[in-house]
C-alpha cells in the first residue's frame, strides 16, 4: 500500500524519533510513506492567529504538490499539521479565488486527509498490526492522551467521539498494554506556548500528568510532537511546583506499536526522551 | 462595531451568545486571562471593543478549540479569537505576558518566511533577545541539544521562491482588501 507522507517540521528535530517510529512501523506493515522532499511549513498556530489567507495558504502550498504525487490518501503523523491541513480543505471553497491567484492552480479535492493514528487504527491496518504482535506490552498501563487537534472541531476533523475518543485506547489493548480510563485524555497541553509562555504549560500539563499518574498509568501514549515536547520536557518543573514524583515516560504510539512488534527502544528511538522508559 | 465586521469576515454572529458561560468552563488556560471568554462575547455584544482587543484573553487562547466545539449556539469562538487577535496584533500591547506570545507567533512566521520550514534555535535566539530572558529554560535547552533534538542549522526546502512569492501575493491581497 502506498500514501503520501507529510512528516512536517517537528518530525525532523524535537520529534525525530516519531518519524524514525512511524517508518519503522509503516515499513514491517508494508506501508509505503512517499514524501515530497521540499514541502513547507503548515503554519501551526501561527498563521491562523495572523492571516486568513496565510491560514489557508501554507498547508494547501503542499496539498497541490501531493494531489500530483499519485496516492489518493495523504498520512501526517503530526496532529497540529494534521488539523491545518484538515482546515484548509474545509476553508478552500470559500477562499477558491484568492487561492488560485496565489498558486495558479486548483485543488482537486480529492485527497484524503488523515491521521497517522487514524490511519493506522483503521480495521484492517488494526488487524494487521495484532496479527504481527511478538512481544505483547503486559507491563504497561497506558493512558492515551489525544490532546486538541485529533478530534477538535469536529466540523473540521469529523470525528465523532470528539470529547471521549477510545481508537487508541483499542490500539493500546491489541498490543497487549492495560489502557486506563481517564479525565484529561483531551485536554490542551498548552501548545505552543512552551517558549513563549512556559508557565502556563506547566499548569496545564501538570493536570494532565498528575491526574494520569492517580489513575496508574506508567506510560503515557502520545500523537503530536508538541504534546510529547511539553508533558515530556516541563515534568521535572511540574515535579518540583506540586512536589510530585511522576517519572511517567511520554510515548508516541508509533513507539509503543514498534516495542510490540519486536522492535528495540534503541531503534524506535526511545533514548531521545528525557523521561526514559525503563523495561 | 467589531461585532458587526465578524459576521461580514469570518460569517459568526456575536449576538446568538445568550451568556451560558459552557466556553468559559472548558476554557484550559481561562485562569490566568483578564476577562473571560463569555466576557469576550458580552463585550463585542455591546460594542465595547476595546475591552475585547486591549484583553490579556485574546492572547492567552491555545486555540484547542474547545469553547468552538462546545458552544450550545454553534459560535465559532476560536475563530472569533483568531479575528481579534489579527486586530490587536496592529495595536501596542501592553502585558508583557501577551506581548511575549505575539511576539513569539511573528517570530514563527517569519521563520517560515525564511526557510519554509521552522527553524527551531534560531526562534528561540530571537525570542530570547526579545524577551531578554536569556537564562530561563538554559538547563533544558542544553539537556534537548545533548538529546538531539535541536538541530543547529535551518532544514533545507528547494524552490524557495515559491515560498516567497506565495507569501508576496498574499501581501498583495490582503494590501487590496485594506
Amino acid at each position: 500500500m502506498k500514501v503520501g507522507y507529510y512528516p512536517g517540521c517537528t518530525l525532523n528535530s524535537t520529534a525525530e524519533e516519531y518519524n524514525i517510529s512511524a517508518r519503522k512501523v509503516c515499513a514491517s506493515l508494508g506501508i509505503e510513506l512517499v514524501e515530497i522532499s521540499d514541502w513547507t511549513c503548515c503554519g501551526a498556530s501561527a498563521a491562523h492567529a495572523a492571516s486568513h489567507l496565510m491560514a489557508v495558504a501554507l498547508p494547501l502550498k503542499n496539498l497541490l504538490a501531493y494531489q500530483k504525487l499519485g496516492p489518493d490518501t495523504l498520512v501526517l503523523p503530526c496532529a497540529a499539521c494534521y488539523s491545518r491541513f484538515k482546515a484548509a480543505a474545509y476553508l478552500y471553497p470559500a477562499h477558491e479565488e484568492e487561492m488560485e491567484e496565489i498558486f495558479r492552480e486548483k485543488y482537486d479535492q480529492a485527497l484524503e486527509i488523515r491521521s497517522l493514528l487514524n490511519f493506522l487504527t483503521g480495521e484492517e491496518l488494526l488487524r494487521s498490526i495484532k496479527e504481527r504482535v511478538k512481544e505483547p506490552l503486559t507491563y504497561l498501563r497506558v493512558v492515551a492522551y489525544y490532546g486538541c487537534l485529533l478530534t477538535r472541531p469536529p466540523r473540521i476533523t469529523g470525528e465523532e467521539q470528539y470529547e471521549y475518543p477510545t481508537f487508541m485506547e483499542e490500539l493500546i489493548g491489541e498490543l497487549g498494554a492495560e489502557p486506563l480510563d481517564w479525565s484529561y485524555k483531551t485536554e490542551c497541553c498548552g501548545m505552543s506556548f512552551s517558549l513563549s509562555a512556559p508557565e502556563l504549560v506547566i499548569k496545564l500539563c501538570g493536570d494532565i500528568l498528575r491526574n494520569a499518574k492517580d489513575v496508574g498509568a506508567n506510560v503515557i501514549a502520545v500523537a503530536c510532537p508538541l504534546c510529547q515536547a511539553n508533558l515530556d520536557t516541563r515534568q521535572r518543573e511540574v515535579e518540583k511546583r506540586y512536589q510530585v514524583n511522576l517519572d511517567l515516560p511520554i510515548l508516541y504510539f508509533t513507539q509503543l506499536i514498534g516495542l510490540a512488534l519486536g522492535m528495540t527502544p534503541a531503534e524506535l528511538g526511545l533514548r531521545k526522551h528525557l523521561v526514559p522508559l525503563r523495561v | 462595531m467589531l461585532a458587526q465586521e465578524i459576521k461580514k469576515d469570518i460569517g459568526e454572529n456575536i449576538y446568538k451568545c445568550y451568556q451560558c458561560i459552557k466556553c468559559t468552563s472548558g476554557c484550559p488556560t481561562v485562569y490566568a486571562m483578564d476577562l473571560s471568554i463569555n466576557q469576550i462575547m458580552r463585550a463585542l455584544q455591546l460594542g465595547k471593543d476595546d475591552l475585547a482587543l486591549k484583553s490579556k484573553t485574546i492572547w492567552l487562547c491555545t486555540s484547542c478549540w474547545t469553547c468552538a466545539t462546545r458552544c450550545p449556539q454553534g459560535i465559532d469562538i476560536t475563530s472569533v479569537m483568531d479575528f481579534l487577535r489579527m486586530r490587536a496584533a496592529k495595536m501596542e500591547i501592553r502585558d508583557q505576558q501577551a506581548a511575549t506570545i505575539a511576539g513569539f507567533n511573528q517570530i514563527f512566521l517569519d521563520s517560515v518566511r525564511s526557510h519554509g520550514r521552522i527553524f527551531e534555535l534560531g526562534m528561540i535566539i530571537k525570542l530570547k533577545m526579545m524577551t531578554r530572558k536569556i537564562f530561563q529554560d538554559l538547563g533544558l535547552g542544553l539537556r534537548m541539544i545533548l538529546k538531539g533534538k535541536i538541530p543547529f542549522a535551518p532544514q533545507r526546502v528547494g524552490h524557495m521562491r515559491e515560498v516567497r512569492s506565495m507569501f508576496r501575493r498574499i501581501r498583495e491581497i490582503e494590501g487590496r482588501k485594506v
